[in-house]
């Protein structure tokens, strides 16, 4: 390992505070997690107005001004008034800019989600209820899966339809399946965030394991 | 003392968990991992591009969650630069500028004969969400028109003679959130048709499944046991291996004081009967 320089040193052990801050909350509130609560809000909120200027306001505005390109007085007048926001008096400017916001996200999240998220999905749920290999040869397994995601999302639906009331064998009965289904799909869903979840803590051990312990024994060795 | 479990303090059940997870990390026993046909998918999506091609890499996640989808990102790299396969970075995600320079940082370490501007380029973050692949698709030079250094594309050696978003062999999106791989699948995959591989968190795996399935995207990559797999078959060494063996002894153990919390309660309930 090279020898760490005084200012990987010092962000080191500033993690390191940081870290046992964040987890000292489960011992219940305390001024460090207050602290720790604090710098991360304060980082954050110093970061992204840094990334705003240098990665939207300078080069999509300032640079396009300087190069009198002065079409960028459009997005500069919207985002002006965005700030009339700020004074209950002046607010009604700042919904020119945000009818704006809305309506160009709003048309292209019809087109776009509409073909990939609505149309192709219901495309890649129609399936085959006896399905066949390659060779031409019936192919059970993927038979019986076919059949579970037909099963699954008809009785998954019956379950979201509350036109007509939830009695009898098909709207009864499929509801109280679907539920069965959804619970199946929360319960893989939960396991998958439970995962997501261990790996934070597995995170900040591996930071404590791989870049702040060979620091203290750095430090001891005097390397 | 069936009491006594039941309502023990839950300080004593974190020190559990925290202890599954520490005993693992500093003796690591090699557990096998099993593939899946997903992650598989993922890595036979650059495997077979040929020497040359390029990628281009979206870096949509920020510190928090860099645990999870770093080891992923850094495994594609590694194999990208063996195969001598050329990769730009982009970002949608406001903190994946950062997260590049560190990837960056890893692959001159990887390999030193690796080149900025010819095996790999940082074209850094653009605001917009959707409208940033919409415009990659119509005018990639417009969109970026330089790299995060202030060279024209038109100077960088790898890009010198890319116009068009479809001049990419492979498309990889490894995403925390919003905006990132919905993004990316809605506009890059299914509107431009582009093959994408994309890796993401736990939390957000089972959402992207049905995408995979229905082959809007070539591969799907999910979380650090998912960045495990891609470490077996490319061969890499990273964190994510060792990280998924704390991760299945804490599962032990989660599930463990779950069905041992279910036990209790259950006696608790007989014992109340027998009363």
């Amino acid at each position: 390992m090279e020898p760490l320089l005084t200012n990987e040193i010092v962000g080191l052990w500033i993690a390191s505070f940081l870290t046992v801050c964040v987890f000292s909350f489960l011992l219940g509130d305390n001024p460090f997690y207050k602290f720790a609560e604090h710098v991360y809000v304060g980082v954050s909120a110093g970061y992204w107005m840094c990334v705003g200027y240098w990665g939207t306001i300078k080069p999509e505005i300032v640079d396009k001004l300087y190069a009198r390109d002065w079409i960028a007085l459009i997005p500069l007048a919207l985002g002006v008034m965005l700030l009339f926001q700020l004074s209950s008096k002046t607010s009604w400017v700042s919904r020119w800019p945000l009818c704006f916001l809305v309506g160009m996200y709003a048309g292209l999240q019809i087109v776009y989600t509409m073909d990939a998220m609505i149309i192709e999905q219901v495309q890649a749920s129609i399936k085959p209820l006896i399905a066949y290999n390659t060779t031409g040869g019936f192919d059970l397994w993927n038979t019986v899966i076919n059949w579970i995601l037909v099963f699954g999302l008809l009785t998954g639906m019956i379950y979201f339809y509350f036109s007509v009331p939830h009695k009898g064998l098909v709207f009864g009965t499929g509801a109280r399946v679907g539920i069965w289904v959804l619970m199946i799909a929360l319960g893989a869903s939960f396991g998958y965030t439970v995962m997501a979840r261990i790996s934070l803590l597995i995170g900040r051990m591996l930071f404590f394991r791989d870049d702040f312990w060979p620091m203290i024994q750095q430090l001891w060795g005097g390397a | 003392m069936l009491d006594k479990l039941i309502n023990l303090d839950r300080r004593i059940i974190y020190l559990i968990v925290l202890l599954s997870v520490i005993i693992p990390l500093m003796n690591p026993m090699g557990l096998e991992i099993k593939v899946t046909d997903s992650v598989r998918a993922s890595y036979e999506a650059y495997e077979k591009l040929p020497p040359d091609s390029l990628i281009l890499m979206s870096i949509d996640y920020g510190p928090s969650t860099a645990v999870e989808l770093e080891p992923m990102a850094l495994a594609a790299c590694d194999q990208a630069m063996r195969h001598n396969q050329k990769v730009a970075f982009m970002a949608l995600y406001p903190e994946g500028q950062a997260l590049i320079n560190r990837l960056i940082a890893r692959i001159k370490t990887l390999h030193p004969d690796k080149e900025y501007g010819v095996d790999f380029v940082n074209l850094g973050y653009k605001a917009g969400n959707e409208a940033v692949p919409l415009k990659m698709g119509l005018d990639f030079r417009g969109q970026f028109p330089t790299d995060t250094r202030g060279t024209p594309l038109s100077d960088v050696d790898m890009l010198r003679n890319l116009t068009q978003l479809k001049q990419f062999a492979l498309v990889a999106t490894y995403s925390a959130g919003f905006p990132g791989a919905l993004e990316h699948i809605r506009i890059t995959a299914s509107e431009y048709g582009m093959p994408l591989v994309v890796g993401t968190t736990a939390v957000q795996t089972p959402q992207y499944f049905p995408y995979y399935d229905s082959k809007q995207i070539v591969g799907l990559i999910g979380g650090l046991r998912g960045a495990a797999e891609y470490e077996k078959l490319s061969g890499f060494t990273g964190t994510a291996t060792g990280g998924m063996e704390a991760q299945s002894f804490a599962h032990f153990t989660v599930a463990g004081l779950i069905i041992l919390a279910n036990i209790l309660t259950f006696l608790r309930l007989a014992r109340g009967r027998e009363k």
